[in-house]
């Protein structure tokens, strides 16, 4: 089962998240971030080229806009390859762990997975952004010493910052598995 | 409930058998460990895994059925498939069936008896999960082999999960050994079906490096002999060799050698991380070593080198008589006193004058020298940039006297009007007390003692002068060394092999779960970081802005003290909480090694030696800078009084939420002077759970204190011992003043944990 909404994130751009519903102990979230825009891109390439352009008159080596062009194919290949997220998952199945991918835009794909026996609880938690005060999902880990210690925050769609209603959703399933899992695990 | 069956990835294309795994009851999955392909013969299949039971310690059994129809589905197949478990009684029974072109896999697992919880549901849902086994198996994620019983202990509770299926699988390689080429009574289908894994090149090498390790081992174990006799610590050599930076790299490298060659295989993986990072750093070093070398033989270049080096330093000896030239004269504008600026001009150019006519000495050795210095460079680039940095520090051995010899006079005339200051004031350095107290001069003795005063005080700024020039030439020339040394240190701890690691497999690396790392209730045992040889003996807080972060590891010392402290047992009683908490004790233990590792024999008389310590509690501190480490963890101290600290969550000191309570205690008030036995100790305050009436000392000064303490000049240490106390009385060096009357004045140890000092 699957279905697809659009929500927004905190600076205001688009976002579809997608649900799939595989079975009751398992289901996949995806969020979608807003895609590269050409604006941007022609910004920051007219600038750089503006500056290499600047130099060159001032030095008179037509090195300088070789290594123009090369700094900003290099720094375009990097941005996709390190920096541009264009896709959030986050797979949770109900007795085996929850798995969050991230894939880049040049196709890199970045997993993290946490056992289910790690995971206490997953909420939603305030934090001061810059000048904001955003909603943020995070998964709370165990502390092996301490029984009601947490170990680790782990915030999920980093990158993405989806707003609370986008967070509620993915909150409310996710909490029906946990609900699931801890009913499961108690009954023998 | 949901069944979780674990399926390796190589066997989805296999053909149908039986699926031989374990099955992990308290986490209801089935690993699934190989296929067994039909035909076969049930006593023999039971034989074979009870083989590998026994060798293994894992519990393989025969889990269920696979079936992958390339055809039609047969209907005899199928009903063949459940009379099987008959034959191999499981419970629960795993029927895994893939349709042709495997676009349905079909998965069912059937208990025979019939659940007895009333709330069970009666069909089981079955979650098939893929693995890469060669991955597993190649990542080491597993527990390791070789575990100690407490530690084996601790953590079979506490593994559950993935960590106990990457176990099995780890655990059961007997399994793996036969492919599919042997001739054995059963076929069975696994990762290495197609054939075991390996390398001829590798397997050659590790044959060959069987007798070439011992050959080797011994040849390093001769030159270690030879090095370690006697004749190299009399006083001259060892001086040199102390100095020289390259007699210390090339004993490193021979370190680095003898780890390479011995024939002890390493125990665990952290182990072979670092014999494999020796391995790679002196390959490399070797390597570049030998470019070096081709570039310097090649084309005479050694030539052109010598023939440049004279007239180098000939230039340089000018270039520093030009500088004593226009400092005779008036430097910079300023004025000069014109007869101490010709004496020191003179003094300095006469030495120049010596050293050229050195130099012009030397310079027919000169290449036969380079030619050697060369030739060593096949030992590594380290030796050789090493031996660099020693010719740089001989040829500009000059500069170094010059700079001694400033400093020194700029040091008298420090001291002499710093003390003619004070008589000119009518005050006095008390040496006793250690202060500066009022006096009466006689009229002679004040005007003698100002005219001295203003002449000293009018020939600063000459002396002034070259000392600054001096030392700026000095420091230009360590700034030089120090490169060079930083690019040895480069090569020497670069981790070339985790690095390439990392590159290309990247799950060798993983990390280990947590269940293996030591956590709270047993703390690692204390590690003492001793800092380098050359913080040793420096005034205290050089030695602070020196060593804020230690790295060296003192393992010698820390075997030494765990048998020493193994033989101490803890105390109790004296007014301590009956159950100490984990910092607590493990700063207990560690400042009694503490004690004995400054009283032990060996380090002799009781001189004023700075040792400056980390005490590493939790790991979460290893490495840190003491600073760091004294900030976060200062108000643990066992030295807080109890009454004011541990009242607000009883007695707990382990978490960080205390700087909210517990004030930065000012313990200087209770440790100024060592009472005299006859007066108790203040009651919260025997940490070391020494007999009350010890006169032991320990003086903790708080990280931010507005006056220096005075007795920060480290007194001669006396520290008296109750005799109940046996075993600490013997490392005791012995003590100058008795049990007796009151001492007046300030005796005692000051220790000072944090941040990493410690003066006696």
């Amino acid at each position: 089962m699957e279905d697809e909404r659009s929500f927004s994130d905190i600076c205001g751009g688009r976002l579809a998240l997608q649900r799939r519903y595989y079975s009751p102990s398992c289901r996949e979230f995806c969020l979608s971030c807003p895609r590269l825009s050409l604006r941007s891109l022609t910004a920051v390439t007219c600038t750089v080229w503006l500056v290499a352009y600047g130099l060159f008159t001032l030095c008179e080596n037509s090195m300088i806009l070789s290594a123009a062009i090369f700094i900003t194919l290099l720094g375009l290949l990097g941005y996709l390859h390190f920096v541009k997220i264009d896709q959030e998952t986050l797979l949770i199945i109900d007795s085996l762990g929850i798995q969050m991918t991230s894939s880049y835009a040049s196709g890199k794909e970045s997993t993290t997975f946490i056992e289910m026996g790690k995971v206490k609880d997953i909420v939603i938690n305030e934090a001061i952004y810059m000048q904001k005060v955003i909603y943020y999902l995070c998964i709370l880990l165990k502390d092996p010493v301490e029984p009601h210690g947490i170990s680790q925050v782990v915030p999920v769609f980093q990158s993405a910052k989806p707003r609370l209603d986008c967070l509620i959703e993915v909150y409310r399933s996710c909490q029906e598995i946990l609900a699931h899992q801890k009913a499961t695990s108690t009954s023998p | 409930m949901v069944l979780k069956a674990f399926f390796p990835t190589c066997c989805v294309s296999a053909d149908s058998g039986l699926l031989v795994g374990r099955w992990v009851p308290e986490q209801s999955s089935a690993v699934v460990l190989a296929v067994l392909h039909f035909p076969f013969i049930p006593i023999q299949v039971k034989q074979l895994l009870a083989q590998v039971r026994q060798a293994s310690q894992v519990g393989v059994a025969v889990l269920g059925t696979w079936c992958h129809c390339r055809q039609e589905p047969e209907e005899s197949l199928g009903r063949f498939l459940e009379s099987l478990g008959a034959v191999f009684p499981h419970e629960p029974w795993l029927r895994l069936c893939r349709e042709r072109r495997g676009t349905f896999w079909s998965c069912e697992a059937t208990r025979r008896q019939a659940p007895t919880a009333p709330g069970a549901p009666g069909e089981d849902q079955v979650m098939l999960i893929f693995y890469d086994q060669r991955q597993v198996l190649l990542s080491q994620l597993h527990l390791p082999t070789v575990l100690s019983d407490r530690q084996a202990g601790a953590t079979t509770a506490s593994t559950g999960g993935l960590a106990a299926v990457f176990d099995t699988v780890a655990r059961s390689e007997v399994l793996f050994r036969s492919d599919r080429f042997d001739e054995g009574p059963v076929r069975l289908s696994h990762w290495q079906s197609e054939g075991v894994e390996a390398s001829i090149l590798a397997e050659l090498a590790k044959r060959a490096s069987g007798p070439i390790c011992l050959l080797l081992a011994s040849l390093l174990s001769l030159v270690s002999a030879v090095s370690a006799c006697r004749v190299f610590k009399l006083w001259p050599l060892s001086f040199l060799g102390s100095k020289l930076s390259t007699c210390e790299q090339l004993r490193h490298r021979l370190e680095q050698l003898t780890l390479i060659c011995s024939t002890r295989k390493a125990e665990n993986p952290a182990q072979l991380m670092r014999k494999a990072n020796t391995v790679a750093s002196v390959l490399l070093d070797v390597a570049l070593g030998l470019m070096l070398l081709s570039w310097l033989h090649g084309r005479s270049r050694i030539g052109h080198l010598a023939d440049a080096l004279v007239p180098v330093a000939d230039h340089v000896a000018e270039e520093l008589q030009h500088l004593l030239q226009w400092l005779m004269g008036a430097p910079a504008g300023l004025k000069m006193n014109r007869a101490l600026d010709q004496v020191l001009g003179r003094f300095f150019l006469y030495h120049i004058h010596l050293w050229i006519s050195y130099i012009h000495l030397m310079s027919p050795f000169v290449e036969h020298i380079l030619w050697h210095v060369g030739l060593s460079a096949c030992l590594g680039l380290t030796v050789a940039l090493s031996l660099l940095s020693d010719i740089i520090a001989l040829l500009t051995f000059h500069i170094y006297c010059f700079y001694v010899y400033g400093a020194r006079l700029y040091c008298l005339k420090i001291h002499g009007l710093s003390s003619l200051w004070r008589l000119f004031r009518g005050k006095k350095w008390n040496v006793l007390r250690q202060r500066v107290d009022s006096c009466s001069y006689d009229l002679d003795q004040l005007f003698i003692g100002t005219l001295l005063f203003t002449i000293l005080l009018f020939l600063l700024p000459t002396t002034a002068l070259y000392y600054l020039v001096f030392t700026l030439l000095r420091l230009l020339v360590v700034a030089v060394q120090g490169l060079i040394h930083l690019l040895v240190d480069l090569i020497n701890s670069l981790p070339l092999y985790s690095l390439g690691l990392r590159l290309c497999r990247p799950y060798r690396l993983a990390d280990k779960p947590t269940a293996l790392q030591p956590r709270g209730a047993h703390l690692p045992p204390p590690q003492l970081w001793l800092p380098p040889q050359a913080l040793l003996g420096r005034p205290v807080p050089q030695a602070v802005l020196w060593g804020a972060h230690l790295p060296l590891e003192a393992e010698r010392g820390q075997a030494g003290l765990r048998e020493l402290l193994a033989c101490l047992a803890p105390p109790h009683g004296h007014g301590q909480p009956s159950a100490l908490p984990g910092w607590h004790q493990l700063s207990w233990r560690v400042s009694r090694a503490l004690w004995t590792l400054l009283c032990a024999p060996e380090h002799g008389r009781p001189c004023y030696h700075t040792l400056g310590l980390e005490v590493i509690g939790t790991e979460h501190m290893w490495g840190w800078p003491a600073r760091l480490a004294a900030l976060r963890h200062w108000h643990c101290l066992p030295w807080d009084p109890p009454p004011t600290c541990c009242g607000h969550h009883g007695g707990e000191h382990s978490s960080p939420r205390c700087p909210e309570h517990c004030p930065m205690p000012t313990l200087r008030t209770q440790v100024q002077r060592v009472r005299p036995p006859q007066q108790p100790q203040v009651e919260g305050w025997s940490p070391w759970g020494l007999p009350s009436g010890s006169a032991l000392a320990v003086g903790v000064e708080g990280p931010s204190q507005d006056e220096p303490p005075s007795p920060r000049h480290p007194p001669a240490p006396s520290a008296e011992q109750h005799p109940a106390s046996g075993g600490l009385k013997q490392s005791l060096t012995p003590v100058p003043s008795g049990p007796g009357p009151s001492l007046p004045e300030p005796h005692g140890v000051y220790l000072r944990m944090f941040p990493g000092e410690v003066a006696l």
